[in-house]
């Protein structure tokens, strides 16, 4: 059974941090139309979007790395949970306010935000969660 | 500070630095606080804004004299269909730079949404008007308004 754990806890870790990193890369390369992306959500008051569009894909990277290696899991994971549940927050304002907008999520270009998002963001919350209550710390570079 | 969170604040703090460090390096880099400078002029006193909205007789004529048209429409329902020759507001930075080179800020642009009811137009008409362009013009049928009157179309 640990073991087993221990399996999905690892292949967690590679998922998040695959897709963190994957997501990303499209952003980092074109901030500006993240940060147009980010505006479309009408909740960020004007001019910090911009500030968003240029960290939060670094921060992706950084947590997906993490992830990978095995470097500050538990905050890596920590922060998957938080930034998700933000996510969440902005897609289900942007669904009830009737906002058919692009979730900006950078994994699939003109995917659009939905329920569907929302599923993914509580797998990952659910996912984070396994690794940051993991049974064993095997496969970490910088366990502390 | 529980372990997770010293994690945490590390990740974030690195992150910060390496964004804006990297933000501030690359050639292509934008405004930490604010939107695209591009619409900032030195003489903007001297420039008349307008934003009007039009009719499909005056956006007809606009269409054969080759102003640009913008859709603010989704771009699935771009993808989909739109008026012949328009673009798509997305990608946003894209289409503005696009538009400055093309033509300045003061030459006349026309967007277009579904129909009057819409608002998106609207609202990208404010928007372009804020990056700097003076001429705006909102054809207030939209694309529902072009298709029933059988005006060229591009798939």
């Amino acid at each position: 059974m640990k073991n087993c754990l221990s399996i999905i806890v690892l292949t967690a870790r590679l998922l998040i941090g695959g897709i963190f990193i994957y997501a990303s890369i499209e952003k980092i390369v074109n901030p500006g139309e993240f940060a147009q992306a980010i505006d479309n959500y009408r909740i960020i008051p004007f001019g910090l979007e911009n500030n968003m569009a240029i960290i939060l894909p670094w921060l992706e990277l950084v947590i997906g790395i993490c992830l990978i290696l095995g470097v500050f899991i538990d905050g890596a994971a920590f922060l998957v949970i938080i930034m998700m549940m933000v996510f969440i927050i902005a897609i289900s304002y942007a669904i009830l306010s009737g906002n058919n907008i692009e979730c900006g999520c950078g994994l699939k270009p003109g995917e659009l935000v939905g329920m569907q998002k929302i599923i993914e963001d509580l797998t990952y919350v659910i996912l984070a969660w396994m690794i940051i209550k993991r049974p064993n710390r095997k496969l970490e570079i910088f366990p502390i | 500070m529980k372990t997770y969170l010293k994690q945490a604040v590390y990740i974030v703090i690195f992150s910060i630095t390496v964004g804006s460090i990297f933000n501030t390096l690359r050639p292509n880099g934008i405004p930490f606080f604010t939107k695209s400078t591009y619409g900032i002029s030195n003489n903007i006193q001297d420039i008349d804004f307008i934003i009007e909205t039009i009719d499909l007789e005056k956006v007809q004529k606009m269409f054969y004299d080759k102003v640009p048209f913008i859709d603010a429409r989704d771009s699935i329902s771009f993808i989909n269909s739109h008026i012949n020759y328009a673009i798509s507001q997305y990608p946003y930075y894209d289409m503005v730079d696009n538009l400055f080179i093309r033509q300045g800020f003061d030459e006349p642009i026309v967007v277009y949404c579904d129909d009057e009811e819409c608002g998106l137009s609207d609202e990208l008409a404010y928007q372009l008007q804020a990056e700097g362009f003076s001429k705006i013009y909102i054809f207030s049928g939209g694309w529902n308004q072009w298709l029933l009157a059988k005006l060229p179309v591009e798939k």
